[in-house]
């Protein structure tokens, strides 16, 4: 079994880590095995490395020598990419997008192929609904606006109580 | 209490063999930082969040509504510890961190544990293999509740968790597997390996490191991106069948062992007149007392094995019987299965 990080050795170092239930492994060379720490973990008089210092470890690794210069911190939850990479936690959802070429060589590593083919929640029809009837909402919105602007306040008038009804939880037959 | 009325003492599909299925699904809100970025009030914020949206969805109202809402903060411990021996909640949020609550259905067949190590983990069980509906009942929830919410996906890596290794389906089925003699015959270790080249792991369910208390094991689906729910739940299945052909063959070839059948009968006449049974001995028994039961040797239902692998558990046999004082859990513990196993 080749080395799954650096995909030229023999993999010599095979970790398995459960996570509340969830099992990971990892089949590594020395060297890089080495790299993403897990060397020293076994050597420290109690064996209790996590998995997220061997996310840390290949995402620290697969950094070094990277020159794009990563956003300072996340918007939204405010975490820094050292952050993620020291916590092998990521901040939110947000931080995938933000440090998305960051975290992207790490990902494939972990994964392989990052392509979704499961569940979506576009395909879930109580979430199709619900868009579709914010969607709607919205669309209503700019037409009272519309009216409002043509002072046309009637329009308005049944408009508004068209989203009422939506907002109410009952069908639009507009 | 009929011990029956537990879905973990049901005998399912299967039954000799797999004592139970899960899935548990991870889902966080979209807007909001993941639960370790979260104080005590953050999560709050979260669980007040879900309850306001299962509240105002028809379809959610119908799936939740007939679930109890926990504080965990507010729980006594020994509750919580006996939830997670029960496996209704992780060990970590047995811990009871300020903010958590858990969703429970009054079967205890679903539960939602709030700001665990994501927001929402969706988990079903069900006696015996039963993937198809142990996922349906997941899925259901997490329908109702993706109605109401937004939930953090992204096209390419599926939904979207604090940990990267759950992207994708962020599903783990599992099976709970009683495999005696397969362990016996020093074959799960094989078997481990070649399940791992499948998307599988196959693990101790209790205890630590490699040993696995009772002979239980727990196997379920690794791969989580790029392999859709119906993929993983299919190769489970057919893995699971396997082993647990693999194991009734190999019961038969150790039950044919007179010591081995020795070893069954005096098991049974141990959990069946002990005064005194602490609970890694008692679960040693149970299990080749189930080996016994399963392989047509002994005179005990599985059903009463299954509830007593749980109910003997610390924590669980404390509030069953009363028991406050750690030195009067062995004799509860020996008294229980004494009660249940009499003729």
């Amino acid at each position: 079994m080749l080395c799954q990080h650096c995909k030229q050795n023999e993999a010599t170092t095979h970790i398995r880590r459960v996570i509340n239930g969830a099992a990971q492994e990892y089949h590594l060379c020395a060297a890089c095995a080495k790299e993403a720490g897990i060397a020293a973990q076994f050597a420290a008089p109690e064996f209790g490395f996590q998995l997220s210092d061997l996310f840390s470890g290949f995402l620290g690794s697969s950094l070094r020598g990277q020159s794009l210069p990563a956003p300072p911190r996340c918007e939204l939850c405010g975490s820094s990419l050292d952050e993620i990479i020291r916590g092998g936690r990521v901040g939110c959802a947000r931080c995938y997008e933000t440090f998305a070429e960051q975290l992207q060589p790490t990902l494939q590593r972990i994964h392989g192929v990052l392509k979704h083919t499961g569940k979506t929640p576009e395909t879930d029809p109580a979430v199709a609904r619900r868009k579709q009837k914010e969607q709607e909402i919205a669309r209503l919105r700019e037409e009272i606006a519309a009216a409002v602007q043509a002072e046309d306040y009637e329009q308005a008038a049944r408009l508004r109580d068209k989203i009422k009804t939506l907002e109410e939880g009952g069908e639009s037959n507009a | 209490m009929h011990s029956y009325e537990k879905w973990y003492a049901q005998k399912g599909a299967q039954g000799d063999v797999v004592l139970s299925t899960r899935v548990r699904l991870a889902r966080n809100l979209a807007d909001m930082p993941f639960s370790a970025k979260l104080d005590p009030q953050g999560k709050e914020n979260v669980a007040h969040e879900i309850r306001e949206a299962a509240k105002n969805l028809p379809l959610a109202q119908k799936a939740i509504g007939a679930m109890r809402w926990i504080d965990m903060a507010e729980l006594p411990q020994l509750a919580a510890v006996s939830m997670a021996e029960q496996r209704l909640v992780s060990a970590a949020f047995a811990r009871q961190e300020p903010g958590t609550a858990l969703l429970l259905r009054d079967d205890r067949r679903v539960s939602v544990m709030l700001c665990e190590e994501d927001h929402l983990r969706i988990q079903a069980y069900s006696p015996g293999l039963a993937l198809d509906e142990t996922w349906a009942m997941a899925d259901e929830i997490d329908t109702a509740l993706g109605g109401s919410l937004d939930y953090a996906f992204d096209e390419r890596l599926g939904y979207l968790t604090q940990c990267p290794t759950n992207l994708g389906t962020a599903m783990r089925a599992s099976v709970l597997l009683h495999l005696p003699a397969l362990e016996t015959l020093d074959r799960v270790g094989r078997l481990a390996e070649s399940i791992s080249k499948l998307g599988l792991t196959i693990r101790g369910a209790f205890g630590e490191g490699s040993g696995a208390e009772g002979s239980l094991f727990q196997l379920s689906n690794q791969v989580t991106l790029g392999i859709s729910e119906r993929q993983a739940l299919d190769n489970l299945q057919a893995i699971t069948s396997q082993i647990a052909e693999q194991e009734r063959r190999a019961r038969k070839e150790l039950l044919q062992r007179p010591e081995w059948e020795n070893k069954v009968w005096r098991a049974y006449g141990i959990l069946r007149y002990a005064r005194l049974l602490d609970s890694g001995d008692a679960i040693k028994l149970l299990s080749l007392a189930r080996l016994g039961a399963a392989g047509g040797i002994l005179p005990i239902e599985i059903e009463t094995l299954n509830a007593l692998m749980t109910d003997i558990q610390p924590a669980t046999l404390c509030l069953a019987k009363q028991v406050t004082e750690a030195d009067q859990r062995d004799r509860a513990r020996a008294e229980m299965i004494r009660e249940n196993l009499e003729e």
